[in-house]
């Protein structure tokens, strides 16, 4: 150890992520894309994630609370896009493009992506940054149509041979999308039983509540239970036991563009 | 419980990121495998993510539930409890376009693997 700075910076890095460099395989650019948002979601601190490809740093992202400040090369930082300058949000397609581009540059023909942390100052009070959601969606891993209600169409179309009853949820009222009748009176029902549940569910990468998501609920012995958020629009349905791998499949298919 | 048991399942499938086998009651994580290390908060937060989803009550005949499937932008995460009741589950996440269909089965079959007698006595 050089002294106390560089203990102090392995102390930081320790507490970020651990001693061990968090990495994957690579086997294309969707895996270093994946990669990549999965960091950025991951990050809540302040901190500087330098993605290295065989050991070669690439690509670096300033990242805090789950949103991405700012990103470049090592090679030049002249460069670097800052998406915390509102200037620059207004151009946030075309940055995030070039985040793709060079992230798919340094990940051609590299066999492993890894990842180094340093701990940044506080972002400034006025810094937004991009939400992961966002950035995964810039890089092709969240397709949602502009529309919900085109996305729920094409949703309950593929899902319809599985689904028993199904309902849109839209500021306590309930909308029914399918025939009413006994099975729709149960799926109210369900509705009311598991909305307290729902409404605790944690707020995190895995279950994001602002994003779009698809959630399959299997209890014992009845039917499966599905939400689906998209874009502030919310589908409760009840769906046939055993059919998890075509809710979703129904809900990819929807999600990929037209 | 053995770690390699956690490994040969996820290896078995290339979407497969990560398993864990958690234990519900104590929202503790008795073991994990995965192929990016994660830092304890993060497993912490997937086993925040089975007690609160699988804990979901008043649908069925148990207490809580089976399985749960969380499916969102980064990939999806599915939540299984050992067997009807049991305070374990195991979770597995995985990448966007997994074979889900493939994998079901098999973590229905090592759940029951998991919740047999000889398991327990290992554990």
């Amino acid at each position: 150890m050089a002294g106390p700075a560089a203990l102090r910076a392995a102390l930081d890095r320790a507490a970020a992520h651990g001693v061990t460099r968090p990495g994957c395989p690579l086997t294309g650019a969707a895996t270093a894309r994946r990669f990549l948002c999965t960091q950025i979601e991951m990050t809540r601190l302040p901190r500087r994630l330098t993605f290295l490809m065989d050991d070669v740093p690439r690509l670096w992202c300033d990242v805090a609370g789950g949103r991405l400040l700012a990103f470049g090369t090592p090679e030049d930082d002249r460069t670097a896009s800052r998406l915390d300058d509102p200037e620059a949000v207004s151009q946030l397609s075309e940055a995030l493009q070039d985040l793709a581009g060079r992230l798919d540059r340094a990940a051609k023909g590299a066999n492993r992506i890894t990842l180094r942390t340093a701990p940044l100052p506080a972002p400034a009070p006025t810094a937004s940054g991009v939400p992961a959601e966002r950035v995964a969606q810039a890089l092709g891993l969240s397709l949602v149509p502009l529309q919900p209600e085109e996305f729920l169409d094409l949703f309950l179309q593929q899902a319809g041979p599985a689904l028993r009853a199904a309902a849109q949820l839209s500021e306590d009222m309930l909308y029914p999308l399918t025939e009413e009748g006994t099975e729709m009176e149960y799926l109210a029902e369900m509705i009311e039983t598991v909305l307290p549940d729902l409404d605790t569910l944690p707020d995190g990468p895995g279950l994001p509540r602002a994003g779009d998501r698809l959630l399959i609920l299997s209890p014992e012995g009845a039917d499966l239970l599905l939400q689906l958020s998209c874009s502030g629009a919310q589908v409760f349905a009840l769906a046939q036991p055993g059919s998890e791998m075509l809710l979703l499949d129904s809900w990819h298919r929807a999600r990929e563009p037209t | 419980m053995a770690f390699d048991t956690l490994a040969a399942l996820r290896t078995e499938f290339d979407s497969c990121e990560r398993v864990l086998f958690v234990d519900l009651s104590t929202r503790t994580v008795l073991a994990w495998d995965g192929a990016v290390k994660l830092p304890q908060e993060r497993l912490d937060a997937l086993c925040h993510l089975a007690t609160a989803t699988l804990g979901i009550g008043g649908i069925g005949a148990g207490p809580g539930c089976q399985q749960a499937v969380v499916a969102g932008a980064t990939g999806c995460h599915i939540l299984r409890r050992v067997a009807p009741g049991a305070d374990e589950a195991l979770c597995c996440t995985l990448a966007p376009g997994a074979a889900v269909g493939a994998i079901l089965p098999r973590m229905a079959q090592l759940c029951e693997t998991l919740s047999g007698p000889a398991s327990r006595r290992q554990a």
